[in-house]
């Protein structure tokens, strides 16, 4: 008896095959790649698969040959042919590996039909309607795919078209951020020399701006401006003009002996030196989104070499050194592997998560900041840096490694939304990963990165 | 003479710097107060209110940390107390929604765009401290100088 383990037939579909292929089951054996019927041929068997695989290939216009489904153990084919009484076959049926096949011809079944006076297509409705489904869905599941992969091409087309738009206009940009940020500095010096031969004191306040830019906020100078009212017969606007320096009470001191055209003098240099440290931030943040967008967009320049995880973090933190002045920054360095690639990406990951604890800290203007980093050696080499700011809330947690997500979207500070997606990006070049634990008080990124295999 | 009071708002103190310098050369006819978000500013604004003065002109940050600066102006286009204050958004994030938010709603004056120009900010600056003046009646002669004078010629049209 020829039994089919039919999940998605219907039970008349069993009854078919034993009224019709049990008797005297005539069976053929097909080679793979050898063809059972072909398009436009003459076919007046209906078949049904005992073993192996066959499959059906449309003819496309466009493409040639399509496959259009595949038939089983358990399945029939020419169906069309058979039932449409075109007797033509609409698909060339090709054995995907060795099949075995039984089949009955059209003839054999008329007679049958004749005998037990029964209208044998009704019973074989069944089979016809499978047949319509799974060739349906066969062609659904062809225009998926398609649609799928058509999609997937215009997303890569675009990032690759935006990559390049963003890599012409970061060089167009670091030609101009260079000229700033070199004038600045030049201007910088020239002016604290200048004024050196002067007045110390000048240069004093020059470089005092200069070097601290503006650390009064707007309420701290009407505060003081209020209490120096008090103290000093000077003009009201001097007076703000003094509380903006956050002056010492040394400072102080000397403002009330000076009299008002040197206090005024002295406050005037302070704000040439400030002005020229908010140019060289505005540069330095230029130059660092620049080198952002750019590293997005383009494969990898860095020269894989062998270098030291623990060197690549000094380097981040002198490079931010400036934004890490009143935070407290705790290292324990274990005794690393060396590692192998690029020391410039490595500090770009580095500088990129410790900026983001020093923003999220003076955001929440937290009493003893703290960033501690911590480097182990354990088969991996596992870095981790911790902040004690107010924590990653959970529902952004998932967020913060996608693209264009940011919480920074204003002014100088603003951000790309890059960041984390950049580092994401060349951790996993390294087949390295990174993972992030948030509470309050307490956020840890930990990265870890395999060395490779030739130096375990 | 009375000075007028131009009230700056952003969360970026190089930016409240570099607008005090582009405003330091109206000093004479203006006092110009600076603050770091919304919520000081609207203090400073009940402050000046108790000692029965409003600003003639906001300049406002568009996005910072806290309320925003369109909330903050429709906030203050809100208040009876407030009428007639000027408004302007200072903005480096310009979308169309939010423009059309700000002019409906906030009843802003002005829409600038960072990075602004000085002389376009300061010629601005002009024509809506004129406007402020005429509106509130005040003695414009006294203010000659920084008056704008296609303002003037055309309010005094209207008037006669």
């Amino acid at each position: 008896m020829i039994t089919m383990d039919r999940t998605d037939q219907n039970i008349n579909v069993q009854i078919i095959i034993d009224k019709y292929f049990e008797d005297n089951p005539k069976t053929l054996v097909i080679k793979s790649g050898e063809v059972l019927l072909d398009r436009d041929k003459p076919n007046d068997k209906l078949y049904l698969v005992l073993d192996g695989e066959l499959v059906g290939y449309s003819l496309d216009t466009h493409q040639g040959e399509l496959e259009m489904f595949h038939v089983s153990k358990g399945m029939f084919a020419g169906v069309y042919s058979f039932f449409s009484e075109s007797y033509s076959s609409s698909v060339k049926l090709v054995a995907k590996t060795d099949s075995r096949i039984a089949y009955i011809t059209r003839d054999e079944i008329e007679e049958y039909a004749r005998k037990e006076k029964e209208d044998y297509s009704r019973e074989f409705i069944p089979i016809i309607v499978n047949e319509l489904k799974l060739r349906h869905h066969a062609f659904v599941k062809i225009s998926a795919e398609k649609e799928a992969t058509l999609q997937q091409l215009v997303k890569t087309e675009k990032l690759a078209s935006l990559g390049q738009m963003a890599a012409s206009i970061a060089h167009e940009l670091n030609n101009t951020i260079s000229i700033l940020h070199h004038n600045s500095q030049w201007l910088a010096r020239e002016i604290s020399s200048h004024l050196k031969l002067e007045n110390e004191l000048y240069t004093y306040f020059f470089n005092r701006g200069l070097n601290e830019g503006r650390r009064s906020s707007t309420k701290f100078i009407r505060n003081k401006q209020k209490e120096l009212r008090n103290k000093f017969y000077y003009p009201d606007k001097l007076l703000k003009k003094i509380a903006a320096i956050y002056p010492t009470k040394e400072e102080e001191q000397l403002f009330g002996k000076v009299g008002e055209i040197t206090a005024e003098k002295y406050t005037y240099y302070w704000e040439l030196g400030a002005t020229l440290h908010d140019m060289l931030v505005a540069s330095d943040h230029s130059r660092h989104v620049v080198s952002s967008v750019r590293k997005l967009g383009s494969p990898r320049n860095d020269k894989l070499e062998s270098i030291h995880i623990n060197e690549t973090l000094e380097e981040a933190l002198l490079l931010l050194s400036s934004k890490l002045q009143e935070i407290q920054v705790d290292t324990s360095f274990g005794v690393l592997h060396s590692f192998i690639g690029g020391k410039g990406e490595l500090i770009q990951v580095w500088v990129n998560i410790i900026k983001n604890a020093v923003d999220s800290l003076k955001m929440s203007s937290i009493k003893n900041p703290v960033i501690r980093i911590q480097t182990t050696y354990r088969k991996n080499i596992f870095v981790t840096i911790e902040d004690n700011g107010p924590g990653i809330p959970p529902e952004l947690r998932e967020k913060i490694f996608r693209p264009n997500f940011s919480t920074k979207v204003s002014g100088l500070d603003f951000g790309l939304g890059l960041g984390l997606t950049i580092v994401q990006r060349i951790i996993e070049s390294y087949s390295g990963h990174i993972e992030v634990e948030s509470e309050p008080g307490k956020t840890k990124f930990t990265v870890v990165l395999p060395i490779g295999d030739g130096d375990e | 003479m009375n000075k007028l009071d131009i009230l700056c708002v952003d969360d970026h103190r190089e930016v409240l710097a570099a607008l005090r310098k582009d405003l330091e050369k109206f000093e004479q006819w203006f006092e110009i107060d600076e603050c770091e978000s919304a919520s000081e500013a609207y203090e400073l604004m009940e402050q000046l209110h108790s000692e029965n003065k409003i600003p003639a002109i906001i300049i406002c940050d568009h996005v910072m940390p806290g309320q925003n600066g369109i909330d903050f102006l429709v906030q203050i286009n809100g208040e009876k107390r407030f009428d007639g204050v000027k408004k302007v958004v200072l903005t480096g994030l310009a979308t169309h929604q939010d423009t059309i938010i700000a002019i409906n709603k906030a009843g802003i004056d002005r829409y600038v765009e960072k990075p602004w120009y000085s002389d376009e900010l300061q010629d601005m600056v002009k024509v809506l401290a004129t406007e402020f003046i005429l509106e509130k009646g005040m003695e414009y002669t006294d203010f000659h100088e920084i008056i704008d004078k296609e303002t003037l010629y055309d309010a005094l049209n209207k008037t006669y």
